[in-house]
């Protein structure tokens, strides 16, 4: 027989009017974030990795001195292992046989591929006892620009002993890339825990673009959004809990928990710039301002601005100012100024030699088709004719000249 | 270090001519500005001040020099002086009370928090510091459209004008740079500020960024303080504007416009705001004031200027000037919808009608990125659960004109070539940070409003025998 009257209390409790404040402000806002978080935490992994969360199995690793470029071009440093190209087929191979190990309970491999970009993709390879001549494959995901991923628990081939490894790169590389080492897991919650905090702490230092985004891409789980489910989380939790306990709501809560989060991102960013000044003093405390261009990114255009600076007259000329790169043209046309420069950092043609007069001075960068004739005095540029021109300074092949 | 030294005078001559102008021409019915006003707003004004009187030098064709540049700021500092001695106040107002900060009232845990903050802000100010002190001009803008001009005002003593790459090698213009059109106050503050050290000095010139910062931290305290806030929220308000990164990102590496012109822009609407509630003129000068002169600083600063004169329609007229409004910005909508068919340029953005969905790229630099901690997240939370306050005071004022902005800003987005620059992230985080520092104060009057519903709600009802619920059978 159903007990009425449990439901009449139940309603009677829950309509009770509105009591006190509950615990004090701050110790609310903290439980409430500190459960948030949990919550948060444990529902990420829930819809990211597959049970078992936990495993006796120990990660195993190796590093490229075990590894071999059975394929593909490059060599073997003290940093790892380059692959400079792929072979006639488009392929690379590196491979590793490691002790043999029983597959079950190892669910992930990695390999550290440094320099990867979108330009290559790759495959992992295994050998088993079950069929030793056969090699299985499964296609990687990159991760980052310094991983590619196997999830291998749901292969039906990933049984066994594992006897041989491979990687396939596939694609011609931008640039050389670096692999450095192999890591075959179980992938526990911890381990997935450990990497999105890494991930989370991994320093970027200043680029150009910073000043237009602080990241101009994600780690697999950003922090921000994970900050703002925490928030609407804990902020939700403690509507509940005070509906439910009768409470008065109180806005030091509310301001609290998202106080809390908001010192969550900031802590990240501010270790981030501890890391930042950090380098940022190696490179520049105690320089004169002479040093700390010379320590600078563009250090080198600095250095030969100096140097045509002094073959310039010193009375301001008008230069024509010329580089492949539109910011090295645009950063050398800076660091010679008050000279009146000519130069666009979009485009950067050179113009018409009849635009030229005697007495303006051309100082080139890095530039493809420029041609002096020294025999001849004679200065040609792109599919020009050439015109008189004095050189004035070669250093490094870039070029102060002034024309005729 | 003596050129350091001298470089910081050179921040400290303006601020202080500014801030001490700003406490003598304040009405006098309205009393003396807080010493905390007069600080934040004394940095821009006093900037202005410089850049006009070396506009004038320079039309006069006076070389500029140290002496010739710092006379007119001292001479009107040691004048804001004189009259500030003479001139008795009439009445002290709430402004006068030296203990506009409030940590004192505060209990001895919220004494350590308010300390903890500021101490963590300054961390973060002396980190900015050294990177700007070490790090020569870095980012594209800095050297490639505002210090060029600089360097060039600077190594001749005077202003001369930039042209396009054509006109120097026609020799109709003698220079030139990426955007030979910019305004002129930003280059000229860096030429006054390489004349303070001594020479051409990339790092120095930049110093000033820092005390924008400080002055946007400290008006947006005291406004927020005005606005009925406690020290603490006050200070946790402040450490949230101070402490988003991509506003930090602009002081670690300065040398672009945006800082400046978002702390133009934002200590305008703060003033504008108070204004709204106080009615006091010297607010409205302040606010009209600064939007003004913005476009000195950039070319958006039309727009927001812009914006700021229709947001005083509901302030003045209440529900009529929401009319108003809206109509005006119906008509608006239209006429830029049907002359969008026609790719006008609107400072140098093409408009058309086509849309670019963009929408992905705006909520990964929002929500996703680093940029700007939770702000993102927060204000449009404080604005649903405060939606039913938006079109009163005392956030009418502000609610009109951030609508306006960031519906020109979606617009531009969506409609222009500029889609490109958002997909890219190359200049979507500046156009909003031009609006962020009056986002976070309109989130924070949102939070009070907030604060108080909250506090107004069922009163404590001590549950008594007579209300007790009957006991389970």
């Amino acid at each position: 027989m159903v007990q009425y009257s449990r439901f009449d209390a139940l309603a009677a409790f829950l309509n009770r009017p509105v009591g006190s404040e509950g615990p004090q402000s701050w110790k609310l806002a903290l439980a409430c974030f500190g459960i948030a978080l949990l919550l948060c935490g444990l529902g990420f992994l829930a819809l990211t990795l597959p049970f078992p969360w936990t495993s006796d199995q120990a990660v195993r690793h190796w590093g490229a001195a075990e590894m071999t470029l059975s394929r593909g071009v490059g060599g073997r440093t003290e940093s790892g292992l380059i692959v400079r190209d792929t072979d006639a087929t488009g392929i690379a191979i590196i491979s590793l046989a490691p002790p043999p190990f029983r597959a079950q309970g190892y669910r992930q491999v990695t390999w550290t591929v440094e320099g990867s970009g979108p330009d290559v993709s790759a495959a992992l390879l295994w050998r088993n006892d079950y069929k030793p001549a056969a090699m299985h494959t499964t296609q990687m995901q990159p991760l980052g620009q310094d991983r590619f991923r196997a999830w291998v628990a749901d292969d039906r081939d990933w049984i066994g002993k594992v006897a041989g490894l491979a990687l396939v790169i596939k694609g011609k590389p931008a640039r050389p890339l670096r692999i450095t080492a192999i890591e075959v897991s179980p992938r526990t919650a911890g381990e997935a825990i450990r990497e999105h905090v890494h991930a989370w702490f991994k320093f970027e230092p200043w680029h150009g673009s910073s000043i237009n985004s602080i990241d101009a891409r994600a780690p697999a789980l950003p922090l921000p959004p994970f900050a703002g489910a925490v928030v609407l989380c804990g902020v939700l939790c403690y509507a509940v809990l005070a509906w439910f306990m009768r409470w008065r709501r109180q806005f030091t809560v509310y301001f609290g928990i998202f106080g809390l989060a908001w010192l969550m991102v900031d802590g990240r960013w501010q270790v981030s710039l501890i890391e930042q000044t950090r380098l940022s003093a190696a490179s520049f405390a105690n320089k004169s301002l002479d040093e700390k261009h010379l320590a600078a990114e563009d250090a080198p255009v600095y250095a030969f601005a100096a140097r045509a600076r002094e073959v310039l007259p010193k009375e301001p000329a008008r230069l024509i100012v010329t580089a492949e790169d539109g910011a090295l043209r645009g950063r050398l046309a800076y660091y010679l100024l008050p000279h009146r420069a000519f130069y666009e950092t979009r485009g950067g043609a050179m113009p018409h030699p009849s635009a030229l007069k005697s007495g303006d001075f051309v100082v080139a960068l890095f530039r493809r088709n420029f041609q002096f004739n020294p025999s001849e005095n004679l200065l040609k540029w792109d599919d020009y004719a050439p015109i008189a021109a004095e050189l004035l300074l070669l250093d490094q092949g870039n070029a102060v000249f002034r024309i005729k | 270090m003596s050129a350091l030294l001298f470089a910081v005078l050179g921040v400290a001559l303006p601020w202080a001519c500014g801030g001490l102008m700003l406490a003598a021409a304040w009405p006098s019915a309205q009393g003396r500005p807080s010493w905390q006003l007069s600080a934040a707003y004394g940095f821009p004004l006093g900037m202005i001040t410089l850049v006009l009187w070396m506009s004038l030098l320079a039309a006069a064709g006076v070389p500029f020099s140290v002496w010739a540049v710092g006379s007119a700021p001292s001479t009107l500092g040691l004048l804001a002086v004189y009259v500030l001695r003479t001139r008795r106040t009439q009445e002290a107002n709430a402004d006068l009370a030296p203990e506009r900060l409030g940590w004192q009232a505060l209990p001895r845990w919220g004494q350590v928090l308010w300390w903890a903050l500021l101490a963590l802000l300054l961390l973060r100010g002396a980190q900015f510091l050294m990177e700007l002190l070490w790090r020569p001009s870095f980012g594209w803008d800095a050297w490639a459209h505002w210090a060029t001009k600089a360097k060039v005002w600077y190594s001749l003593g005077t202003i001369v004008p930039f042209g396009s790459a054509a006109e120097v090698l026609a020799d109709t213009a003698a220079y030139t740079d990426s955007n030979p059109g910019y305004p002129r106050a930003i280059p000229l503050l860096q030429v006054w500020m390489a004349l303070c050290a001594g020479q051409w000095d990339d790092t120095l010139i930049n110093l000033p960024w820092l005390a924008f910062a400080l002055a946007l931290g400290l008006g947006f305290y005291e406004q927020v303080r005005a606005a009925g806030a406690g020290p603490l929220f006050a200070m946790a308000a402040s450490y949230a504007l101070l402490s988003l990164p991509f506003l930090g990102v602009h002081v670690a590496l300065p040398g672009y416009a945006d800082l400046p012109l978002a702390v133009f822009i934002g200590l305008a609407s703060f003033a504008f705001w108070r204004w709204s509630m106080e009615r006091r003129s010297g607010q409205l000068i302040l606010a009209l004031f600064l939007a003004a002169s913005s476009p000195m600083i950039k070319t958006p600063g039309w727009i927001w200027l812009g914006l700021l004169l229709p947001a005083l329609l509901p302030v003045v007229l209440g529900v009529r000037g929401w009319k108003a409004l809206l109509g005006l910005g119906a008509a608006g909508a239209t006429a830029l919808f049907l002359m969008a068919h026609y790719h006008p340029r609107l400072l140098g953005y093409e408009l058309h009608t086509n849309f670019h969905p963009v929408g992905q790229a705006l909520l990964e630099t929002t929500l996703v990125f680093s940029n700007w901690h939770l702000l993102w997240l927060g204000a449009p939370l404080l604005v649903l659960v405060s939606w039913r306050d938006l079109l009163k005071p005392p956030v009418a004022a502000l609610t009109a004109y951030l609508g306006g902005g960031l519906a020109f800003l979606l617009v531009v987005f969506f409609f222009s070539n500029a889609a490109l620059w958002v997909a890219d992230f190359s200049t979507v985080n500046r156009a909003l940070l031009h609006l962020a520092p009056t986002l976070v104060f309109y989130c924070a009057l949102l939070a009070l409003g907030l604060r108080e519903r909250l506090r107004a709600a069922p009163a404590t009802v001590a549950p008594t025998t007579a209300e007790a619920p009957p006991a389970p059978q």
